[in-house]
């Protein structure tokens, strides 16, 4: 009987349910959307992986080969080979080399890596070409000396070639002019570019003549495991023997890393459901006071509380189901569109390769879905059950808006845990602190929804104020309106606020980034120019010597990079010619000095701290050519974005056997536009090589953090759009119960205009009044961000008043596209129907 | 001051058609109290809803002062209600987040219009709530609420005020208070007033009482009493 109940109400409110549905929608299209996205990701890494790694049953590699948090890789010495061709079970090693080769095509410029590229993994890659290997020809023939090389098919056609043509590669710190004698088929490689060589040149050109990144091979027979610990037992202490399998997973795991975007964009996505969840909260408090007759005549003939709640999350429950199911429908769109823009442009060669809709997704999607619609819902459920069936009689039951005493406890209590979770969370770090953070976000912002019912009148009553003289009666009934129903606009406008808080807190640290990023470029570019590659890794040796040619520039200083492990930490370090390196970003020591002597190193201060490494403090270097030494703290100095520590030149050309130059600086004569049209005539080769003075540098590195304070502000719009929903659906439903007071309106001799400009003015002034909230908590969350992060070298506090006043504005004319529909309704309502309505 | 020719009101069709109106001539005369009596279904209310240009006739004419109304847009007709009509319903006649003072100048706020000095107090005066002006609705008994519905219709000094079953939802005290108010309106403002009622009592106010039956205004009887009006309705009931 109540579930006929439930499925009669469904069908009597079908287009509410739907409004409501929708706040559901977005959220799950959003979750869907992303797992779908991450699954056919992971599918294309496997598949990838498989084809790559096939046939490979033990890798031998450095110890803890170069991830991001790994140590230094080490390369492994040919003898190595030969130790393992030795062990029974082996069938066909193999040495590998693998490396940076870039094409550049015929127009001058490289060509880049297709499609969005995960760390960790060579976009733009060289390698020895191996008979049967993973790379199988498809025209031309084997590479044979140092003037030979094959490419992808992909690659080659992008460039311009085909075989037989002379080409240009940009291998680390210097370029070569090759003949490609022929093709291999591409295959999937998620759009990287490979140019491969024979073993001994690949091994000049990419690594070091006698080295191997690993040794490959495959089994006779016996288990992965048993080969792997067979061929163990005859390596070197820094090398290690992991099973294919693992090689495989590992690569997989590499190519899959483009999932931090999906973990990007599920947070965005859950941030999304939170706010529909508010949606729906109201959405359901207001058809339970709506109802309350109905549910009270229910109650009178007989139904239990548990009927009359089940009732209603009955409905809940319906709703939730329908919105995940079209959420779903529209999440899977959502993951091809991702993939098409990632894929960027229709030249894309990585064939976009089909969606993977997984059980998980599915079930994942209903879950969120459901689980919010339901949990939303659960309150008014309660509050269903309580009605008293005398209601069912009486005429005026008004809904209880008391207890404002109690209300301001648990709001406080609430908002201040959250703030201290939050608190507490930017001071930690890790995963753990990531969490407080974000509960305590959610805290905060329920926090503020409990108090917020308390503050909507003084508040609405303060924006308001002007309404009732600029915009006559409208205005006043407006307002009046807006503070009718405290609970209904404190939850209407809480949806809202958590976006525009969100979109606050971004603006505030976007902006502060820019001020502190703009203030240490100031005070840290003190040469006149900087050249660096805007795309490949590193700067040619002949451009390094037409720069220092240019008629104009005075001084050239090279930098360089690399990693090192300093008594087993891995550090990314900066090389050169440190007094003049250091003085070209105006650098202050904290302690010691630049003398470093030929076993001397800088190490940036929080490092040094954070080990207790003082000046004179000997430290273990291990660096990637298999080297060890000894080093000592000669000097410790700010973080001047030369990475964690300096080394010497002469340290760094010891331990890296192809050396290249990473950066520029550049001390002119005059630096003049004479100077700087000369400079760029002499890189005119070199169109992948970015040429920058100091307020070009600034735009260049304040543009990507305006990028991302945008992405992050447009992903925040979802949110946004859903409160917009909820916004127009709490007015519908305010529309349909003043159905009788608007014909009284009409009747007396309000126009359709007046009425409609009523309910937009109601609206702006909910949106306003959410907008207040959300920028004022956005405001505090930035504020605190940006002293955790002050640290970092984000010292500069800026409140962007422009665009925050913007947000506000937004807000407005959120509130009045989301009153549109109900505008238009009241406007319409036909006066004598209003007026007989009961 | 208002009249109405030939109008014709009928709603639905075939089996289900009920005609409201039928061929009904009427005409109010200024400064007069009226009331319209009938049984239900006698087509009053659609009547007054005619006269008052909240409902559209089917044919005929109505006529407000010099103005033919059955042709006027909505726009029009709501300019119409907002400066020469003032209207009384039955319930709900305030708007609840409004204060009694503000309910009653909301006619005048609505249309931009400055109330006529001294008008808006002799009206307050005369409705007798000066000291419950601050007050929503809500907080004010059902009589004091139709008294403050009254001083809203006066307030924009209408024409003409239509008054639909004032007293309906009142006890007779309350009831009378308003119908007292009402007469007071007339005699001492010279208030035109049509009244919608099915209350002989309430109609004993008024200066004339039209009878209508079936849709159409069956008898007419000028100084009424409520004896003379109950025994009218009576002999009206026999001979159904």
């Amino acid at each position: 009987m109540m579930l006929r109940l439930t499925l009669r109400s469904l069908a009597a409110h079908r287009l509410r349910l739907l409004l409501t549905a929708l706040s559901v929608v977005l959220g799950v299209a959003f979750v869907a959307g992303t797992l779908i996205f991450t699954d056919t990701m992971d599918g294309q890494a496997a598949d990838i992986a498989g084809r790559l790694g096939r046939g490979v049953a033990v890798e031998v590699r450095a110890k803890d080969p170069g991830g991001r948090t790994r140590g230094v890789s080490v390369p492994v010495p040919e003898a190595v080979l030969r130790d393992v061709r030795r062990v029974p079970g082996v069938r066909g090693p193999v040495g590998v080399v693998s490396g940076y080769a870039a094409l550049v095509s015929r127009d001058g410029t490289e060509v880049a890596a297709q499609g969005a590229q995960t760390p960790g993994v060579l976009a733009q890659a060289g390698g020895n070409w191996i008979p049967g290997g993973d790379y199988p020809l498809k025209t031309g023939r084997a590479p044979h000396g140092p003037g030979e090389m094959l490419v992808d098919e992909a690659t080659a056609g992008r460039g311009g070639y085909r075989t037989g043509d002379e080409a240009t590669v940009r291998l680390k710190g210097a370029s070569r002019t090759m003949r490609i004698v022929g093709l291999v088929g591409s295959g999937d490689l998620a759009g990287r570019t490979l140019a491969l060589f024979d073993t001994p040149t690949a091994q000049r050109l990419l690594l070091r003549p006698g080295d191997f990144t690993a040794v490959r091979t495959a089994s006779d027979g016996v288990s992965e495991e048993v080969l792997r610990g067979r061929v163990a037992a005859v390596l070197p202490g820094d090398l290690e023997a992991v099973t294919g399998t693992q090689v495989r997973n590992e690569l997989r795991n590499d190519l899959a890393a483009l999932s931090y975007v999906g973990g990007l964009l599920m947070a965005f996505a859950l941030i999304a459901v939170f706010v529909g969840a508010f949606v729906i909260f109201n959405t359901f408090s207001m058809l339970v006071a709506q109802r309350t007759k109905e549910l009270a005549l229910l109650r009178a003939i007989g139904a239990s509380r548990g009927q009359v709640s089940r009732a209603v999350v009955g409905e809940a429950f319906a709703v939730g189901v329908v919105g995940s199911t079209l959420g779903l429908v529209a999440g899977t769109g959502m993951a091809a569109l991702l993939q098409v823009i990632l894929d960027e442009g229709p030249t894309s060669g990585p064939a976009f390769s089909g969606l993977a809709v997984s059980g998980t997704a599915v079930a994942a999607s209903y879950a969120v879905g459901t689980v919010a619609t339901v949990a939303a819902a659960y309150v008014p459920a309660r509050r269903a059950a309580r009605i008293p069936p005398i209601a069912a009689l009486r005429d005026d039951v008004a809904s209880p808006q008391g207890a404002s005493k109690r209300r301001v406890v648990t709001g406080t209590v609430l908002a201040g845990g959250g703030g201290l979770a939050l608190l507490a969370g930017l001071a930690g770090s890790g995963l753990t602190a990531q969490a407080l953070v974000g509960l305590g976000a959610m805290l905060v912002f329920l926090g503020v929804t409990v108090l917020s019912p308390v503050l909507s009148g003084p508040v609405i009553e303060l924006l308001g104020r002007g309404l009732p003289r600029w915009c006559g009666t409208p205005g006043l009934l407006a307002r009046r309106n807006a503070q009718r129903s405290p609970r209904r606009t404190a939850a209407t406008a809480g949806a809202l606020m958590v976006g525009l808080a969100l979109v606050g807190t971004v603006n505030v640290l976007g902006a502060s980034m820019k001020a502190s990023v703009g203030s240490q470029i100031d005070a840290s570019f003190a040469d006149d120019y900087l050249v660096l590659p805007v795309r490949g890794n590193s700067v040619d040796a002949d451009a390094v010597t037409r720069v220092a040619s240019t008629p104009g520039i005075a001084r050239t200083t090279p930098s360089y990079t690399g990693d090192v492990e300093l008594d087993g930490t891995r550090v990314e370090y900066g090389a050169g010619n440190l007094p003049t390196l250091m003085a070209s970003v105006a650098h202050r020591m904290v302690d010691g000095g630049l003398d470093t002597g030929t076993d001397g190193v800088l190490v940036e201060d929080d490092l040094a701290s954070a080990h207790h490494w003082k000046v004179g403090t000997v430290l273990t270097a291990r660096f990637p050519d298999g080297g060890r030494q000894e080093v000592r703290v000669a000097g410790i100095y700010p973080l001047v974005g030369f990475g964690n520590a300096m080394l010497p030149e002469s340290l760094y050309k010891a331990h890296t056997p192809l050396p290249a130059v990473h950066a520029l600086n550049l001390k002119a004569t005059t630096a003049d536009a004479a100077t700087l049209t000369a400079l760029r005539r002499s890189l005119a080769a070199y169109p992948d090589l970015g040429i920058y003075d100091r307020s070009a540098w600034k735009r260049e590195k304040v543009q990507s953090l305006d990028q991302m304070t945008g992405q992050i502000t447009l992903l925040l719009a979802l949110s946004i759009v859903i409160a917009a929903i909820g916004v127009a659906n709490t007015l519908a439903l305010s529309v349909f119960e003043r159905t009788r007071e608007i014909g009284l309106l009409r009747a007396v001799g309000a126009d359709r205009g007046q009425v409609r400009r009523m309910i937009r003015l109601e609206a702006i002034l909910i949106a306003l009044f959410g907008a207040v909230l959300g920028l004022l908590i956005g405001l505090g969350f930035g504020i605190a961000l940006q002293h955790a992060m002050a640290g970092l070298g984000f010292d500069v506090l800026v409140v962007p008043a422009v665009p925050l006043a913007l947000c506000a504005v937004l807000a407005g004319v959120i509130g009045v596209a989301a009153a549109v529909w109900p505008a238009r309704r009241a406007g319409r309502m036909d006066v004598l129907t209003a007026i007989a309505h009961e | 001051m208002a009249r109405a020719t030939a109008l014709c009101k009928t709603y639905g069709v075939g089996e289900a058609r009920v005609v409201a109106l039928d061929r009904v001539d009427v005409a109010i005369r200024a400064g007069e109290l009226t009331a319209i009596m009938g049984p239900s279904g006698s087509g009053k209310s659609t009547l007054m809803h005619c006269l008052a240009g909240l409902d559209a006739a089917d044919g005929g004419e109505v006529w407000i002062g010099d103005t033919e109304i059955t042709a006027l847009r909505d726009d029009e007709l709501t300019r119409l209600r907002r400066d020469r009509i003032g209207f009384v319903f039955q319930a709900f006649n305030l708007v609840p987040t409004l204060t009694a003072l503000e309910n009653i100048t909301l006619p005048l706020d609505i249309a931009g219009r400055t109330p006529e000095p001294g008008w808006i107090t002799r009206v307050i005066d005369a409705v007798g709530l000066s000291d419950r002006l601050r007050h929503r609705p809500g907080e004010l008994s059902g009589g004091q609420q139709q008294r403050v519905a009254c001083a809203r219709a006066l307030a924009a000094r209408p024409r003409i005020v239509f008054a639909d079953e004032p007293t309906g939802n009142l006890d007779s005290r309350a009831g009378a208070e308003v119908l007292d108010l009402m007469r007071q309106c007339v005699d001492s403002f010279g208030q035109t007033i049509v009244m919608v009622t099915h209350d002989p009592v309430a109609a004993s106010y008024a200066d004339r009482v039209l009878f209508l039956a079936d849709g159409r205004v069956v008898d007419e009887m000028t100084g009424p009493t409520a004896e003379r009006v109950l025994e009218r309705m009576k002999r009206a009931e026999g001979t159904r």
